[in-house]
Order: C-alpha cells, then sequence, then structure tokens
C-alpha cells in the first residue's frame, strides 16, 4: 500500500543507501585481521592493565591509544598499514618508558628516605662507637698514670704529660745527668707499652739569661729527652722535640724555687693523634 | 562591485598559480621534516647517544631517507608521501629516544641511591659485628 505513494527520489536514495550497505559489507570482509596491529595492541593493553605504570604518562598513553587505533583500520595501502603499526608501536614503546621513567622518580623518595635512615643509624652507631674509645682511652690512660705515678704524670685534654724537672740537668748544661736514668726509664717502659702513642717534649727554661740562649738551651734540653727515648727502642717516628725558651713559665722567676720549677721538660703522651702539635700555654 | 571584481580575479589567479605549482612540483613535507629535527634535537639533549642509540640512529637515518626521498629528481607525489612517512617515523622514534633515555637515567640514579644504602648498610653491619 505504501509503495504505491514511493516517489522517484525516494527510490533513488533507498538504491543509494543500500549499495553504500553493500560497499561497507565489502569492506567489512575485506578487513581480514592485521596480526602487526593485534600485537600492538595487546603490548598497549599490557601496559594499561600494568598497575604500577598504567596512570603514570597519561598523555603518551592516550597518543598511543590513537596510534594503534589508526593502525587497526584496515587498509588496501600495505605501505601505509605498515608504517601505521610501526608508528602505534613506537608511541606504545614510548609511553611504557615514560610510565617507567615516572615510576622510577617516585620511587626516589622513599630510597631516599631509606638512604637517609641508614646515614642515621651509621652516625648513631659511630657515636656509640666513639664514646666507647673514649672509654678505652680513658682506660689506657689511667694506665699509663699508674705507671707513671712515680713522675707524677698529670692528665690533660691532650693526654698525659710528665714533667721532668731541672733534677735531669746541671744548670746550663743539655746533657742529662748521671741519676736521671731511672725516671727515664719508666717512660720508655710506659711508652713501649703504648705504641699507637705519639710523644711530644717541650722543653722550658728560667727566665735568667737572653731569649737566644734559653730557647737553645731548652731545644737542646727537649732533644737530649728525646735521644734517650731512641736511644732505648721509641721509635723516632713518634717523637717531636721542640724548645720553647722561657716563654711558658709554671712559678714565679723571682725566687729560687720558682726558677727550679720553670726549667723542666714536659713530656706528653698525646691521646693517638696522628701529628704531634706543640701546646702553646702553660700546663 | 569594483571591489569585488578585484577580489574575484585575485584569487582565481592565486588558485591558478597555487595549483600550477602543485601539479608541476609536489612540494617536500617541511613540517614533518621540522618536528622530527627537532624531537631528534630533543632527544640528543636527553642522553639518547648514551641511553638509547639504536632508537636515535633509527630516527636519524629514517630523517636521512625522507629528505632524500623528497629530493629525488622528477619527484612525484608518491615520493612526498613516503618522506612524509619516514619523517614522521624518525619523529616516532626520536621521541622513544628521548623516553627511554629519560626512563635510562631515571633508573640509574636510583640504582646508585640503591647501592649507597646497600654499601652503607653493610659498613653499618660490618663495623657493629667487628664492635661487639
Amino acid at each position: 500500500m505504501n509503495a504505491i505513494r514511493i516517489t522517484g527520489h525516494t527510490v533513488l536514495r533507498n538504491v543509494t543507501l543500500a549499495s553504500a550497505a553493500l560497499l561497507l559489507a565489502a569492506c567489512a570482509a575485506d578487513a581480514v585481521k592485521n596480526p602487526d596491529a593485534d600485537r600492538v595492541r595487546g603490548d598497549l593493553s599490557a601496559l594499561q592493565s600494568n598497575p604500577e605504570l598504567a596512570s603514570r604518562a597519561p598523555i603518551a598513553m592516550k597518543d598511543a591509544e590513537q596510534a594503534v587505533r589508526d593502525a587497526e583500520v584496515p587498509d588496501t595501502d600495505t605501505a601505509l598499514t605498515a608504517h601505521r603499526v610501526y608508528i602505534a608501536d613506537r608511541k606504545v614503546q614510548t609511553a611504557k618508558s615514560l610510565a617507567q621513567a615516572q615510576y622510577a622518580m617516585d620511587q626516589r623518595q622513599a630510597l631516599s628516605d631509606k638512604s637517609d635512615q641508614v646515614r642515621l643509624d651509621a652516625r648513631t652507631h659511630e657515636a656509640d662507637a666513639a664514646k666507647s674509645n673514649n672509654i678505652d682511652l680513658k682506660n689506657k690512660n689511667d694506665n699509663l698514670l699508674s705507671e707513671l705515678a712515680d713522675l707524677k704524670a698529670k692528665k690533660t685534654d691532650r693526654g698525659v704529660v710528665v714533667t721532668l724537672g731541672d733534677v735531669l740537668f746541671s744548670s746550663g748544661r743539655a746533657d742529662l745527668k748521671a741519676g736521671s736514668a731511672g725516671n727515664l726509664d719508666k717512660l720508655v717502659t710506659a711508652l713501649r707499652e703504648a705504641p699507637d702513642r705519639h710523644v711530644l717534649i717541650e722543653g722550658h727554661t728560667d727566665s735568667i739569661g737572653s731569649d737566644d740562649m734559653n730557647l737553645a738551651l731548652s731545644q737542646k734540653r727537649a732533644d737530649a729527652v728525646s735521644l734517650y727515648l731512641t736511644g732505648h727502642g721509641v721509635e723516632s717516628g713518634r717523637i717531636a722535640a721542640t724548645g720553647k725558651g722561657k716563654a711558658y713559665p709554671v712559678a714565679g722567676n723571682e725566687t729560687a724555687a720558682g726558677r727550679q720549677l720553670n726549667r723542666r721538660v714536659e713530656v706528653t703522651i698525646q691521646n693517638s693523634s696522628p701529628q704531634v702539635t706543640s701546646q702553646n700555654s702553660p700546663q | 562591485m569594483k571591489i569585488t571584481a578585484v577580489t574575484n580575479l585575485l584569487v582565481t589567479t592565486l588558485g591558478a598559480l597555487a595549483t600550477a605549482a602543485c601539479a608541476s612540483v609536489p612540494q617536500p613535507p617541511t613540517d614533518s621534516f621540522q618536528a622530527a629535527d627537532i624531537a631528534i634535537a630533543n632527544a640528543d639533549k636527553e642522553q639518547a647517544a648514551e641511553f638509547a642509540p639504536a632508537e636515535l640512529q633509527s630516527a636519524r637515518d629514517k630523517i636521512g631517507a625522507a629528505r632524500t626521498a623528497a629530493a629525488t629528481k622528477d619527484v612525484e607525489e608518491k615520493d612526498v608521501i613516503q618522506a612524509r612517512r619516514l619523517a614522521d617515523e624518525a619523529h616516532a622514534d626520536a621521541e622513544l629516544a628521548s623516553a627511554r633515555a629519560r626512563d635510562g637515567r631515571a633508573e640509574k640514579v636510583n640504582a646508585d641511591l640503591q647501592k649507597n644504602v646497600d654499601t652503607l648498610h653493610q659498613e653499618l653491619q660490618r663495623s657493629s659485628g667487628g664492635a661487639s
């Protein structure tokens, strides 16, 4: 019934539509699945379902999605299809690398925190070790002190200090008196038992005489003690000897008793310091 | 009226000229060339030579081939199409090179950090073992 009212124009249009449908069907039939495009689609799907990477490079991922869709469009031009597959594959790989890079950077904070924690542990440990080393040092110093008790050794920040009075020397002379060997031998014994310690020998004088003369005399006295120690088996590399002259008195120079106290040699058994440093202030 | 006439003439002439130009010599795809060149320069900056040398080389080879294709004697439309595809592939190669270089650098930094942590950890273990 309705067919009667169909105009010529409508017929033409219907024919056109039918033809189009036929053409489309033809295309669909031609659309053999492209295995290369399938492979790239598979790579992209794997990336999209990777929880660590899926959301870390959104723009590149969208680009890749579009490129894969382009590659999936069937075309009789095989060169064009191959080109599109190539581009899609590169874009998927690019998205993957960018996501991995982002993942690595996101991990870095955690790694950095871990590094800080280990560093802190190390420092705490070092501090503990230093503390126990200090205790160790204190014990060693105490041993030295007891060994050198007869020499009236004193404990200072720099180490154990033994003051050898002028009884070692005749007035104005730098050679050791015969009777002084006993005191020095105690020092030698102590030094042999603490082989890691360095020794600083400093000569001092009273204020009588010129500066030059006092400096020279104090140096000679320090050298004499040094020579005695090396002569008795203390390695010369552990010893530094220096003359201080009259600059560092420990008592007044007005009285004979004071001057006698000032004429002395101080031997510092240092606190395991590799370099031998001189003091610049009186004890 | 006068203006319209002149405009019409101008448009017609230009159109004719443009058509003539296209018909005689197909134009090289300079936009694709430029985009590829920029992407390759970026890849260089990202240290792709160290972290993705194969991809970077592929990009360079392809942009070279693209320019050659577009510069052949008696260049035809299909040569231009081929040149554009090669340039676009070079572009994609270069972007992949950049991405891989960025990833490579990021992972290297992490590996160094991890190594530091491990070394410190070992030292700590050793020294506390020695102290006890």
